[in-house]
Order: C-alpha cells, then structure tokens, then sequence
C-alpha cells in the first residue's frame, strides 16, 4: 500500500509524537511508579548496596589514616567537650521528662512518639537535574510512599516511590519538592521549595513580615507529611522585590546531602505494625529489657553496699 | 556469548557507578549521563534494530533509579539509537571528526529532552543561565571523553571477538 519511503516516514513522525507525548504526560506527573519499574529497581539495588558499602569501606580507611594523624590532640579535646556534651544531655533529659509530665498533663498527644526506622543510603540520582536517595528499606519493612525522612540535623525529604526492600527518596532540595514551614523567630509561613542546589527558596512569606539572616526555618507540620517542629534550615539572604506580595528568601539546609550515609524515616505504629517486620517493638523490648537488667544489677550492688555497711556497723 | 556478558556487565557496573560512586566524588558530581557511553559504541558497532530492546532496557533502568520523569531516559537512548543508525549510512563510523560530535550531540540532546519535561512543568521559569552553562559544560567533557572511551571499549570488543571465535564459552 505505502512505498518503503513513505513507511518509514508515517514511523518516524509517529515516534515522534508518541515520545513527546509520554514525556509531556510523566512531565506533570501524571504517571505513577508501576510494576516494572519497581523490579527494575529491586533488581538493580542489591548491587548499588554491595558498591555503596565497598566504596564507604574504602573511605573509611582514607579517613582513619588521616585522622590518626592528629589523632592525640584530638582526643583530649574530645574528651573535654563529651564531658560537656554528656552534661547537657543530661539537662535535656531532665527537660524531656519534665516535657512529657507537663504533655500528659494537659493531655497532649506527643506527635514524637512514632516509630522510627533507620535506612542506608545506597545510591543517588544518576542525573545532576534531579536530587533522589535510593534507601535500603522498602515494603517489607513498612516504608510507605509519603512518609517523612529525616536525620538528626533536620528534614531530608519524603519517600516517592517503593519497591520490596528499596525506596526512593525525593530531597526538599529537589525542584519538585514543597515543605509547609515556619521561621522560628517570626512564626511566619512560607513553602520551602528546592532549586536543585545546596540551598532552598522559602516562598510565599508576606513583605510585612520580618525576616532576619540567620533565622531559623522549620517544618510547620500543615502539609501532613512532616511532623511540627523539625529544622530545615536558617535564612541566608532576603529579597524583595517592589512590585512582589511576597518576599524571596534563600535558606541552607542544615543538612549535609552530599555526605548523607543514613537517614531515618518516620511513620505511625499502625503502618508500620500492619506492613513491617516487628522488628521495632522488638527493639523496644530489647531496649526496655536491658533497662531493667541495668536497674536490677543496681539495686543489687546497692543491697551488697547496704549489707556491707551493716556488717560493718555491726 | 562473551560479548553478551560483557556487554551486560558493562551497562551494569555504569549503571551502578554512575548511582553510587560518582555523586560521592566531587570531581565526578556533575558529570554527563556516562551510560552514553555504552549506547553510543552499541549504535555505532551493531545495525540490527533488535537491539532497540537492549537500549530500551538500559533506558528502563535509568528511568527507574532517577526522580526524571518517567521515560526521559528511554526515549532520549532510542533517539540516539536511531539517529546514529541513520547517521552510519552517509558518514563512515571511524570518522575522526563524527565520534566527537555525534557525543557532543548525543548529551545535547539528552539535555534537550530533560529541558523539555522541565518545560512542561514550569514552562519558562525552568530555565536558569547556570542550568544552560553546565548542559555546554557536559557537551564539552562528552565530546573529547565519550571517543576516548570508545576507543577502549572497541579495543574490549575485539577481545570479546576473538575469545568468541576460539568458542571459550
């Protein structure tokens, strides 16, 4: 029917349209993670591992001989500022319980409470236009897609997509990516949104608002994702332009995503006692009977250091 | 046989490196999309078009570990595939200057369908003068590092080739 010429011509220009056509629909993220591409991934992954943990060893080892260098001085400063550290941890405590009395009290729901599961970082976007973490947790312990990951220096992003044992995380400093949050200092609301460098853009803060450098940002736990509370990041520059509603603010991240090596994810116990292994309450038991262990050789050195006193006496 | 598992392994240990090695060195953070590599030497050493199905796969898997939008990486590949295919036919594939620029080419047009999907997104605010500087960036570095590393692998192939005829495997 068609020659050869006018064959390969119709093909052509049907490729063409079908190509920008899929890429103008998963564009606007109209298509969602599939099947395959989570065999893909869990194919592809335990690989990742074996290389992610080969290459940490490897610099581990370049780390250590140079650390040894110095390593004396070190230690004694170190010394000196655990001693510091284990004092105000200490008055922490001291705070938290108080916290928790005072929460109890007024009979508050402490949002902290969740479960907490910690992941390795095994690998990271192929493509510097997009900034993604592959973790090495996923369905079957529990990771859900939307849940919130963090470390202890702040929020690091949420859980895209999910496969059996690996999940994929988008970073806030990705483009794609929106945070509610709150300037500590003002209280006023903005979106954190990535620009795909170290730095994020606060967006939507009202002019009338005051905004200082070095103020600090956190989530404001409105976008149901991440929990109140949990430090983004402080203001590095303001700016505002006249004809704007709003004020432009660039933050950094307190964290480090380049040297991220684990990070935590946080859900509620329901999710993850319904999809994961119990291996969290475990931890808790564990933790709960070393605990008591610990409180038991206590009060049986104390009951020895009694009857020793009034053999003593007398 | 080897060529196959060679070739396998190869895609392989890019895909990998490229996801866990290379993001932790800073010297490589912004490299191009080094599984080009791969697809450009398969395009210029092989003309059957059954080989679209390998392409595709390695496309597949891209798309999979990356947050790009799904297919990105698929259709950019098959692109470059075919082009290259096409291209073979009026210039001869050992061409001194045709490597180089076919690289150059290749991540420009990569980048070409990355700023698309960034257009359809955000329309005009998506591009940035520092988002155009590292595309350039990532032409320059492919067009002198994609002929070299073809030249190795060529020089792989070959030995695939020969152990192939002696029937190791």
């Amino acid at each position: 029917m068609f020659s050869r010429k006018t064959a390969f011509l119709i093909g052509i220009v049907l490729f063409i349209a079908t190509s920008f056509t899929i890429l103008t629909v998963s564009s606007r993220g109209a298509m969602s993670e599939n099947f395959v591409e989570r065999i893909a991934i869990s194919l592809i992954s335990p690989f990742q591992t074996v290389v992610s943990a080969s290459f940490t060893w490897c610099t581990d080892i370049w780390r250590i001989y140079f650390a040894t260098v110095s390593v004396g001085q070190e230690n004694s400063e170190l010394k000196r500022q655990l001693a510091l550290a284990m004092a105000a941890q200490t008055q922490c405590r001291e705070i938290e319980l108080e916290n928790i009395r005072l929460r109890r009290f007024i009979d508050f729901k402490n949002d902290s409470e969740n479960p907490i599961i910690s992941a390795k970082v095994i690998g990271r976007d192929p493509s510097p236009w997009f900034k993604t973490l592959m973790i090495n947790k996923g369905r079957s312990d529990g990771i859900i897609k939307g849940l919130p990951v963090f470390v202890a220096e702040g929020v690091v992003g949420q859980i895209v997509d999910v496969a059996e044992k690996f999940s994929r995380v988008l970073l806030i400093t990705d483009r794609n990516s929106a945070v509610d949050a709150l300037v500590q200092r003002s209280r006023a609301r903005g979106i954190v949104q990535g620009n795909n460098t170290n730095y994020c853009l606060l967006k939507y803060v009202l002019r009338k608002d005051e905004i200082a450098q070095g103020d600090i940002i956190i989530s404001s736990g409105l976008d149901q994702v991440f929990p109140k509370g949990l430090r983004i990041g402080d203001v590095l520059e303001i700016k505002k332009e006249n004809s704007d509603l709003f004020q432009m603010i660039f933050i950094r991240t307190f964290v480090d995503f380049d040297k991220l090596e684990e990070v935590l994810v946080s859900g509620t116990s329901e999710i993850f006692s319904q999809n994961g292994e119990s291996y969290l309450i475990e931890e808790e038991e564990k933790e709960t009977s070393l605990k008591t262990e610990n409180i038991t050789s206590k009060n049986v050195h104390r009951e020895g250091v009694v009857k020793q006193h009034r053999k003593e006496e007398e | 046989m080897i060529k196959f598992i060679f070739y396998f392994i190869l895609s392989l240990s890019l895909i990998v490196i490229q996801t866990s090695v290379f993001p932790s060195l800073s010297f490589f953070s912004h490299s191009f999309d080094m599984l080009l590599i791969i697809i450009l030497f398969l395009s210029l050493m092989f003309s059957s078009y059954a080989l679209i199905l390998a392409v595709f796969l390695i496309g597949w898997c891209m798309d999979s570990l990356s947050g790009a939008p799904l297919g990105l990486y698929t259709i950019a590949y098959i692109w470059i595939f075919i082009m290259v295919q096409v291209l073979k036919k009026f210039v001869h594939r050992g061409n001194i200057i045709f490597l180089p620029f076919i690289s150059a080419f290749s991540v420009m047009m990569e980048n070409g369908f990355l700023f698309f999907s960034f257009f359809i997104r955000y329309g005009r605010e998506a591009f940035s003068f520092q988002e155009l500087l590292v595309a350039l960036e990532h032409s320059i570095w492919a067009f002198f590092l994609i002929p070299t590393c073809c030249v190795v692998l060529y020089g792989a192939h070959n030995i695939c080739d020969r152990l192939d005829s002696k029937g190791v495997i």
